[in-house]
């Protein structure tokens, strides 16, 4: 069982400046050839600023979020059970974006070997001048492992 | 962007192949280097017969079919998925997407997937995107 406190723990805003390489090297990962995240004319044709990120992007966001210190717990398996995004805008190229992590929620459910530990964990994407660019919750199977974080 | 009309019940197919390097490409794009991805013998201690797919890639392909169908990946607005099982290399995943819902500015897809022995990867996921 988690530790209900864990709940609204949260780490502080973590700068995370979007590049046009992560951008690109981010779309091959997906295997995503849309010239909207390679080719800036492209984008511009396309009625954005510069180049687009894929949706998913902020997956690979950084924040100062240690999830055993978060948790209270170590951790011995991460499983991703469910995922949310919502989007206020589309992230694009030189885009500075300050993701701060809390603890939406932990709480047990039923599972095939007996009860699950489940975390929810959302982050929150804002920009410089503090306008909220997107939300990401997601929901993690939690195998704690005996020794303290 | 051309602009096109939808209608509820319009479909879509997205098809992925996730070769045996992909969640290493994933996880070095990402920074999501959770050893279930990257170390058969973590995937097989967790009950798989080695790596598996990081989830977020999966949903990424199953974004990438409602932006294909809408059209512009910038257009996506809202993302609802529940992952029922993992991806594994050297899978063939079939996407199925279907427009649920019409607003004057909104489009509504779900979307599932399976793997090509038919057994569902994601079931019902939810993307919304900006139209008009």
């Amino acid at each position: 069982m988690l530790d209900k406190n864990a709940i609204g723990r949260a780490s502080p805003p973590t700068l995370n400046e979007v590049e046009k390489g992560s951008i690109r090297r981010f779309a091959e990962a997906i295997g995503d050839y849309n010239p909207i995240y390679y080719d800036e004319e492209y984008a511009r044709a396309s009625g954005y600023p510069t180049i687009v990120a894929p949706p998913t992007f902020p997956a690979s966001f950084h924040s100062a979020a240690d999830l055993r210190e978060l948790l209270g717990v170590g951790i011995k398996s991460l499983l991703h059970a469910e995922q949310g995004f919502d989007y206020e805008r589309p992230i694009f190229a030189g885009d500075r974006i300050f993701v701060s992590t809390r603890v939406a929620d932990v709480f047990e459910r039923p599972g095939i070997a007996g009860k699950m530990d489940i975390a929810v964990i959302e982050d929150e994407g804002r920009d410089e001048e503090g306008n909220l660019v997107f939300r990401a919750r997601r929901t993690l199977v939690v195998r704690a492992s005996k020794e303290t974080p | 962007m051309p602009s096109r009309t939808f209608q509820v019940g319009d479909t879509f197919t997205h098809v992925r192949v996730c070769d045996r390097y992909r969640p290493a490409y994933y996880a070095g794009a990402s920074g999501d280097f959770n050893p279930i991805h990257i170390d058969p013998e973590v995937g097989r201690l967790a009950g798989f017969n080695g790596i598996i797919l990081q989830g977020l890639c999966t949903l990424g392909w199953a974004v990438e079919a409602v932006s294909l169908f809408v059209g512009d990946p910038g257009r996506i607005r809202r993302v609802r998925v529940r992952f029922s099982r993992p991806v594994l290399p050297e899978d063939t995943v079939t996407f199925k997407g279907r427009v649920t819902a019409l607003a004057s500015d909104r489009l509504t897809a779900e979307v599932s997937a399976t793997n090509q022995r038919g057994e569902p990867v994601l079931k019902g996921a939810v993307v919304e995107a900006a139209i008009g």
